[in-house]
């Protein structure tokens, strides 16, 4: 499911402080001992969960900053997601399984586990209704189960090389996957067939190593299904050192077409880990750059999904040309950036549409608010008052 | 120097005679005489006797802990898990599934320590069992020297490859002994005849020229054009046997693959049927700084197939027992995983495997510590694996190249071969 978001309070002022992406700052950081490979906040806004390279998912609460772990997985946990009440947690990992945990769980433990997939389970959405859960996996399958009682519901297959995301459309009557090749599939979720398949620049073959890359790191519809961004790499000139172009392709649902390409304000390498649709009007992508440093990106919604006149020249213009970010037609640049002193491999947004919070490369969970800083001021004060009173 | 009788003896078993009269007769000079082993008693021979060499060369560093020595929840072991083998106890990643089954036949070394994390560096030490750039032949070489018939049918030392360096590695051996680089599986170039020299203009050609180096060689160093006429008997025994780069069968590629590195797979097989005594094969892309899990998983999974196929087929051919098979990297990669999700170069503590031609199978020497970042048990280098391979094939690693005016070891002298890794 998208994550539950409620639509931003205007400023006013007894009021909390406006969304507004441009102040974005770092408010609280929760620290692990090993790299940081995925989060989620859960629906209720309470706890902040996160996967690591090691074989436990970790739960922090967002008021006490208290850890808890949840040991279950026999391998490093790639993606997760929640029922749309926030009452289940589903964790999909490297081992292939995919697992089922009581969101608030005091003690936390594993309450059910499915061998997903042979090889990587890479991804897990809940359906809009909360009924159905889609993973996907490197036996090249998409598989719906139950989420009430863990059964195979469907299984399709189509993809030739390893499908990396998958996501549900709003109205729940579709299902998009994206793979190594960059080829974005869509799936009707009545007959579980193939409809369709949209290419896109998000691959690259290495020719010095004789290799391909590609693929979704995150996929997220609009809120309004319009369209869906997925988040990756392009323009591979030497993948092996991590030489390539993150993006974000804005697939337009109605003309099946890329609209646009979201890309960083600098022409950096790197990964693009994670995307969100803010219900204010932005687009949020989370890059891991290259030398080390991470990056979240700011883009107007309305000028994502414009699609750009193009000139005779530009109609023509090559795929090679559409992955280079400086050459690119179809770019779009962000009107704000944060930037991040680690690599930032994912993105989680909070219910209320003010926090977000990112997985760090250096073990850090990043918690970053979108608003001016006058807001803690104000409830610094407060509390200093009450205190003295 | 000793030679091995084994090898020897296809001198004895096969008279020239014999030699040629299971030959086709198409072809130039000893490559005509030589083309093809149609004679089928011939060919079971040679298939038993003749040692050989395949080198499967995993290029830029495959990871020990994703291949070899994977340490499955450890601080550093990644996000694969281990899969039993057809060896009992022994776990290798389960990214080699089919080669798993096939272990019996192999054996890991997981206890090499290069000291170098230098791909040229590394790639010359695990070729010529020597550090540094000292001017020593590749193991290859040193076969295609010492268990290659004279009468050779094919170039005695090839390397199938899309890429690479082009490496001088018969160093003070005859060039006849040096890699033949093949393109792929592509007919070399210009292998055709001359479009408008008939076969006897072309015979008369060869034999100009032959006359020519002859006097060429009596004011200079024979060296030299020894050199020059071993590039033209490779060239002509190419000629010869043009239809093993003809189109491969489509059955065959069905079970190694039709990607590029089934095909050099299954060229390998051939090019070993057909008499080559040294046969490398390099997969490229290994060298992983960045998306290394991501990468292992695309890269190995197009090595595990055609491997367990060409190491399936050479058994139940009657051919493993003669073959020497090598799975080789020039060093593997980090345990520590940097920020790219990828390892570096790590030459201090990863793994190979070796099976075939007079190794232990089913053996594992050596170790890693718990965390994979040292080694714990039997360290060796490139100098042991060095005498350990030739040592397999019956070559006495410790004797000298006779180099006229000189003899040199032809194994470092000052380590020995990884005995217990002997059958």
């Amino acid at each position: 499911m998208n994550d539950s978001l409620q639509e931003p309070t205007p400023a006013a002022d007894d009021q909390p402080a406006a969304i507004d992406a441009t102040k974005s700052h770092k408010v609280a950081e929760y620290k692990h001992s090993k790299p940081l490979t995925c989060c989620r906040i859960d629906p209720t806004g309470r706890f902040v969960f996160a996967g690591a390279e090691d074989l436990n998912v970790y739960r922090w609460n967002l008021e006490t900053g208290r850890m808890m772990i949840l040991a279950g997985h026999n391998s490093w946990v790639r993606s997760m997601d929640f029922s749309p009440d926030g009452q289940t947690l589903y964790t999909a990992g490297w081992d292939g399984e995919l697992h089922w945990w009581q969101t608030d769980d005091p003690v936390p433990r594993s309450l059910r586990m499915v061998r997903a997939h042979r090889g990587f389970a890479r991804w897990v959405r809940v359906s809009p209704d909360g009924t159905l859960l889609a993973t996907c996996g490197n036996d090249n399958m998409i598989r719906i189960w139950s989420a009430a009682a863990g059964e195979l519901v469907a299984e399709m297959a189509g993809h030739e090389r390893n499908p990396y995301a998958v996501d549900f459309h709003p109205d729940g009557t579709q299902l998009v996957s994206e793979d190594l090749m960059g080829n974005v599939m869509i799936w009707d979720l009545e007959s579980f067939e193939h409809l369709e398949t949209i290419p896109t620049v998000m691959t690259g073959y290495d020719t010095k190593f004789a290799a391909d890359m590609g693929g979704a790191r995150d996929m997220r519809f609009a809120l309004d299904g319009s369209v869906v961004v997925c988040a990756g790499i392009t323009n591979v000139v030497n993948s092996f050192a991590g030489q390539q172009d993150p993006i974000f392709a804005v697939v337009d649902w109605e003309s099946r077409q890329v609209l646009r390409h979201l890309r960083p304000a600098d022409n950096t390498a790197g990964i693009a880990w994670g995307v969100r649709f803010h219900p204010a009007g932005f687009i949020i992508g989370g890059v891991a750059k290259q030398n080390g440093s991470g990056l979240i990106c700011f883009w107007h919604k309305d000028e994502a999904v414009t699609p750009v006149k193009l000139d005779k020249k530009d109609r023509k213009a090559p795929d090679r040309l559409k992955r280079q970010a400086d050459k690119d037609p179809l770019a779009v640049k962000p009107f704000h950036t944060l930037e991040v002193n680690s690599c930032v491999r994912g993105l989680a947004l909070a219910p209320d549409g003010r926090r977000l919070a990112a997985p760090c490369f250096d073990g850090s969970l990043r918690i970053f608010q979108m608003t001016a800083k006058v807001e803690e001021e104000k409830a610094e004060a407060k509390a200093g008052e009450e205190s003295e009173g | 120097m000793k030679r091995n009788i084994g090898c020897q003896s296809i001198d004895h078993l096969l008279s020239r005679r014999n030699f040629l009269a299971g030959t086709t007769a198409a072809g130039f000079g000893a490559a005509t005489a030589l083309g093809g082993f149609s004679t089928p008693v011939v060919a079971d021979t040679l298939k038993r006797d003749q040692k050989r060499i395949l080198q499967v060369y995993l290029q830029g560093g495959v990871s020990q802990l994703e291949s070899w020595d994977p340490k499955p929840g450890t601080e550093y072991g990644g996000p694969f898990q281990t899969i039993p083998t057809s060896v009992p106890g022994v776990h290798i990643c389960e990214l080699l599934p089919e080669t798993a089954q096939l272990m019996h036949h192999l054996s890991i070394v997981r206890s090499i320590n290069l000291k170098t994390d230098d791909h040229h560096q590394g790639r010359l030490f695990m070729e010529k069992g020597r550090r540094g750039e000292g001017n020593y032949p590749y193991v290859g070489s040193v076969a295609a020297r010492y268990l290659a018939p004279e009468d050779s049918p094919l170039p005695s030392y090839v390397h199938i490859s899309t890429r690479g360096l082009e490496d001088d590695t018969a160093a003070f051996l005859d060039a006849r002994y040096g890699q033949m680089k093949l393109e792929g599986v592509a007919s070399p170039a210009n292998l055709g005849e001359p479009g408008q020299l008939a076969e006897k203009g072309f015979s008369r050609r060869s034999q100009f020229r032959q006359q020519l180096n002859q006097q060429f060689t009596s004011r200079r160093p024979k060296a030299l054009v020894d050199s020059y006429d071993a590039s033209f008997r490779q060239a002509a025994q190419l000629m010869a046997r043009q239809e093993l780069f003809e189109k491969q069968s489509e059955k065959e590629l069905d079970r190694y693959g039709h990607h590029d590195f089934g095909r050099f797979c299954l060229l390998a097989r051939t090019m070993l049927e057909e008499g080559s005594t040294c046969v490398k094969v390099t997969h490229h892309g290994y060298d992983t700084h960045a998306e290394n899990f991501n990468f292992h998983v695309e890269q190995l999974g197009e090595f595990d197939t055609p491997f367990a196929t060409l190491l399936g087929d050479l058994q139940q051919r009657g051919m493993l027992e003669s073959t020497l098979v090598m799975i080789y990297s020039e060093f593997g990669r980090t345990p520590k995983i940097n920020h790219r999700y990828g390892r570096d170069h790590w030459g201090s503590a990863w793994s190979i495997a070796l099976g075939g031609c007079g190794i232990q199978p089913g053996a594992v020497i050596g170790a890693t510590n718990a965390n994979g970042t040292e080694v714990s048990d039997r360290e060796v280098h490139g100098g042991h694996l060095f005498h350990t391979y030739l040592q397999a094939l019956g070559v006495d690693s410790t004797a000298n190249h006779d180099i006229p005016g000189r003899e040199i070891p032809i194994g470092d002298p000052a380590v020995e071969s990884i005995k217990e890794l002997l059958a």
